[in-house]
């Protein structure tokens, strides 16, 4: 017995509801509300859980699309209201922000600070809650770490309504469970993060930016593993000729040194010695992340494999065969492979499935996995876009049902549908 | 659920004792003796069974058997936990790992190793130092304690303010849930698919399942290592330098502070290591990395050390010299040990900043309970270890321990700290859960529990207030069903 549009406006009348809701994957919601706060979040997910009305979070909406089609939402929330800066700490090195603060606005903030935010996801409006939903990362997660390693503390309200707290603001800490880990990539499936507590690292003294062609498999992974190298990325030549025009036609190592003076240039003079990389503008590893991308190409399929490092060569070749434009983190083994689409719509489906089986096939080779990270609506329904290989299946399912009781939280974009 | 009737008991020892073996089940009083407590030794409990599977299928049948009969069971490494995380309640079968102690693969390339649950800790940095490689976390007690039991308490150590702690390591395991199912979670590559059930369970305190092996991260061994020891006329100064160190953009490999009252003891016991008596405290600095970056590193450490007020600052010169230093802050334990039958070390994490004003107040509540107290700790990260010498036997005084205890967690928490940063929850700090989270808090982390183990019999009577907590909040009082997906 679901509530009529009117009857809806009704019930969240106190959260002063919008009709501006944006379409989002394919669902066209009616309402778009933006609680302001904690406890306005609480009570709005308390009466969409009542009336069991599905509702999509947004932040910045760089990664609006990414997870499996939504099943339903008939309302946005919006996380504009939980933005700000709640303390940053700059003899510790830690911050604290509201879920809607953007990314930007922190590492401004923490360079001010004389500090680092550590985390460089593509996607310049991305949010701090956006982040953890996803688990974005950039090219520098490799160095400084992913989400995971840096957020301290959360605030969540669950499905039900129920506002927590789990970790704290002190940099080692085993206090109770580590409820954030679960929270972290769950797309916002399991509870809408308001609040997180996140480490900062020290602003390093001196930093730059190599890039050259990229030399052997084995090669790649040692200049990614020297001393002083804060972010490496290989790019297969198509990738190269994006983000650096006008060089050789050939795949690219671009390297970003950031640490004490004496590291750097040692590190600079290695890296020139053995691999010929030459200096390059900083602005490149930007590139690199429109390169790893966040949105989804127009058209196309983006998927992202983790794999072993040292089997990273014959899977990028592997992919190239398949037809797939790919770029690497050496560091981390992840792998991302973009496939055109083919010209014929009503092979959609197939050559969705085509891709899936290469790219699948690929990453069990090399010791991994793959996900489609980014792609059309219709690409996504093809099958489930994180892949069937998780075992805890039957887990998932279990913490879905106590954290988000009723459904109501971005259902169907998680794995195995939830 | 109370303790299991007797015909239950039997029947579940026959059939504990046809999976591990005769040899492998023990049930007589004096075998269950030594296994009553674990490193906490104030709190202790019976177990009906100790069982010791030499083989990971056999973890999953005992859990199995133990769900059979409604019985409770804890899982137990090398038993040097501190918060009582082994320690057996309402009579729970104690299922130890330590004789799977194996590493099993090792693979340098791709710097990952799978490793048997019992494995000792620093047996496993030992394994892999020919490939240039190691484990971080390094626990004091990494001599003998087990990655299992790592994996449990999401161990630290002191290196855990450049490398983290074993949250940051582990990259996946094999896991027998409280029923007895054996799931494959995580993997080498670090990323998986799904909610991050291998995050949520390091730290879990064996409250969820059990983990049969593990995968874990290998991290490369520094091209060098200097080790400081830099004497300060007080904490504070001492703190202060750290601070300086901090903001300078380093990243010591550790940094960690030692009181007069421990330098005190220390140099009236034999792990002296010529440390000046009248000094206020101690800073030993380690730094690890390139070679040819240290010395510059050095110069950093001396010059903040001295803004501050260092009377001196020595480098140790060769590895006797490091490990004498060394000794002044691992002594630290064995020192205290020696003024009386008991140690209590407590643990608790404050702002960083905070350090020197909580010394002075835990020096204080320890003075007006009439205690033996010094401390050591974590300077980088804030974490303390105030450590109480004392007789266990003499009921006034373990009073006054666990009272000073709860007050020094409270001044931690107001300052905005946390009640455990190494040691975890336990047994021992359960009721002091509710300084830190609030009843929604706990009772989130009770949905977590329940998800995988509804009927409370995994490592029962630990990290909540009461052994009935997860019980009693039950979301299902609030009137949702299970959703048919």
């Amino acid at each position: 017995m679901s509530l009529s549009p009117d009857a809806l406006r009704r019930v969240l009348d106190e959260h002063a509801p919008s009709l501006d809701a944006p379409e989002i994957d394919g669902q066209r919601p009616e309402l778009l509300v933006r609680p302001k706060g904690r406890d306005e979040l609480q009570a709005l997910l308390a009466r969409l859980a009542e009336h069991e009305v599905a509702a999509l979070v947004r932040g910045g909406g760089t990664r609006a699309e990414w997870g499996n089609p939504a099943r339903a939402g008939r309302v946005v929330i919006g996380t504009e209201g939980l933005d700000g800066i709640r303390e940053l700490d700059a003899d510790e090195g830690v911050v604290c922000a509201g879920a809607g603060t953007p990314i930007a606005s922190l590492a401004r903030a923490a360079s001010e600070a004389g500090w680092s935010f550590p985390l460089d996801p593509p996607g310049g409006a991305t949010t701090v809650g956006g982040v953890i939903a996803a688990d974005a990362l950039g090219p520098r997660h490799v160095s400084w770490g992913r989400v995971r390693d840096l957020v301290l503390g959360l605030e969540v309200t669950l499905g039900d309504g129920t506002s927590t707290r789990s970790g704290g603001r002190v940099v080692k800490n085993v206090t109770g469970y580590d409820l954030a880990k679960l929270h972290i990539g769950a797309l916002g499936t399991l509870g809408v993060v308001s609040e997180a507590w996140m480490k900062l690292r020290p602003a390093p003294e001196h930093s730059l930016l190599l890039s050259g062609v990229a030399p052997e498999p084995g090669e790649v992974l040692e200049a990614a593993r020297l001393p002083g190298v804060r972010a490496c990325a290989w790019l297969d030549e198509e990738l190269a000729a994006a983000i650096e025009p006008g060089r050789e036609l050939a795949p690219r190592l671009v390297v970003e040194l950031a640490e004490r003076r004496d590291i750097v240039e040692h590190a600079e003079r290695q890296l020139a010695e053995r691999f010929g990389l030459a200096r390059g503008d900083a602005a490149v590893l930007d590139r690199v992340r429109a390169a790893q991308g966040s949105r989804p190409e127009p058209e196309g399929l983006r998927f992202r494999l983790a794999v072993l490092p040292t089997r990273l060569g014959r899977a990028s070749a592997a992919l190239r065969a398949a037809g797939a434009a790919w770029m690497a983190y050496p560091g981390s083994g992840l792998l991302y492979a973009r496939f055109r689409p083919t010209g014929d719509a009503a092979g959609g489906a197939s050559a969705v499935r085509d891709a899936w089986r290469s790219v699948a096939a690929v990453a069990r080779e090399a010791g991994g996995h793959a996900r489609l990270e980014a792609a059309t609506l219709e690409a996504r329904a093809v099958r489930d876009v994180f892949g069937d290989g998780a075992e805890g299946q039957r887990l998932f399912r279990e913490l879905k049902t106590r954290f988000d009781p009723v459904h109501i939280l971005n259902p169907g974009r998680y794995a195995g549908g939830l | 659920m109370s303790d299991l009737d007797p015909r239950t008991r039997l029947q579940l020892l026959d059939e504990l004792r046809e999976i591990v073996g005769k040899d492998g089940c023990l049930s007589s009083a004096e075998d269950l003796l030594p296994y009553e407590c674990d490193g906490l030794t104030v709190h202790s409990g019976l177990p009906t069974a100790v069982v010791l599977p030499d083989e990971k299928g056999q973890i999953a049948r005992c859990v199995a058997a133990c769900k059979r009969h409604g019985a409770p069971f804890v899982a137990r490494g090398a038993g040097t936990g501190l918060s009582g995380g082994a320690t057996a309640v309402e009579s729970a079968v104690v299922i130890e790992c330590s004789r799977l102690n194996r590493v099993l693969e090792v693979h340098p390339e791709d710097r990952y190793a799978v490793v048997q649950p019992g494995l000792i800790n620093a047996e496993l940095s030992e394994a892999v130092k020919p490939y240039g490689l190691f484990y971080a976390p390094d626990p004091s007690s990494q001599a003998a304690c087990t990655i299992g039991g790592n994996v449990a308490e999401n161990s630290g150590g002191p290196h855990t303010l450049k490398y983290g702690t074993t949250t940051n390591h582990v990259l996946g395991f094999e896991f027998v849930t409280p029923d007895g199912e054996s799931l494959r979670l995580g993997g080498p590559t670090g990323f998986a698919e799904g909610y991050d059930l291998v995050g949520a369970i390091v730290g879990s305190e064996g409250t969820l399942g059990i983990v049969t092996e593990v995968t874990v991260r290998l991290t490369p061994l520094p091209e060098a290592v200097e080790t400081l020891l830099a004497v300060f006329p007080d904490v504070v100064s001492a703190c202060r330098s750290v601070g300086r160190i901090i903001q300078s953009g380093l990243v010591a490999a550790a940094l960690e502070i030692v009181d007069r009252r421990t330098i005190d003891a220390v140099e009236s016991s034999v792990y002296a290591a010529g440390l000046p008596r009248d000094a206020g405290a101690i800073l030993l600095v380690e730094l690890d990395g390139p070679a040819h970056a240290l010395p510059s590193q050095i110069e950093t450490i001396r010059e903040a050390t001295m803004a501050e007020g260092a009377t001196r600052v020595d480098r140790a010169r060769d590895d006797a010299e490091r490990d004498r230093f060394w000794r002044a802050r691992k002594g630290a334990f064995g020192a205290m040990g020696r003024l009386a039958p008991d140690l209590y070390v407590h643990d608790a994490v404050v702002p960083r900043t905070k350090l020197p004003e909580i010394l002075e107040k835990v020096c204080a509540i320890a003075d007006n309970h009439g205690l033996k107290l010094s401390n050591v700790f974590h300077a980088g990260d804030g974490n303390l270890h105030p450590n109480i010498s004392f007789d266990r036997r003499d009921p006034e005084e373990l009073r006054h321990v666990l009272e000073a205890g709860h007050e020094i967690l409270s001044v931690c928490v107001e300052a905005g700290g946390v009640i455990t940063g190494e040691h975890g929850v336990g047994l021992e700090k359960r009721e002091f859960l509710d300084l830190v989270f609030g009843p929604d808090d706990m009772e989130a982390m009770c949905r977590l529990r329940r998800s995988f183990d509804p009927d409370n019999r995994c490592n029962p009577g630990k990290v909540f207030p009461t052994t009935r907590f997860c019980m009693e909040a039950n979301p299902k009082a609030r009137g949702y069903d299970n959703v048919p997906l």
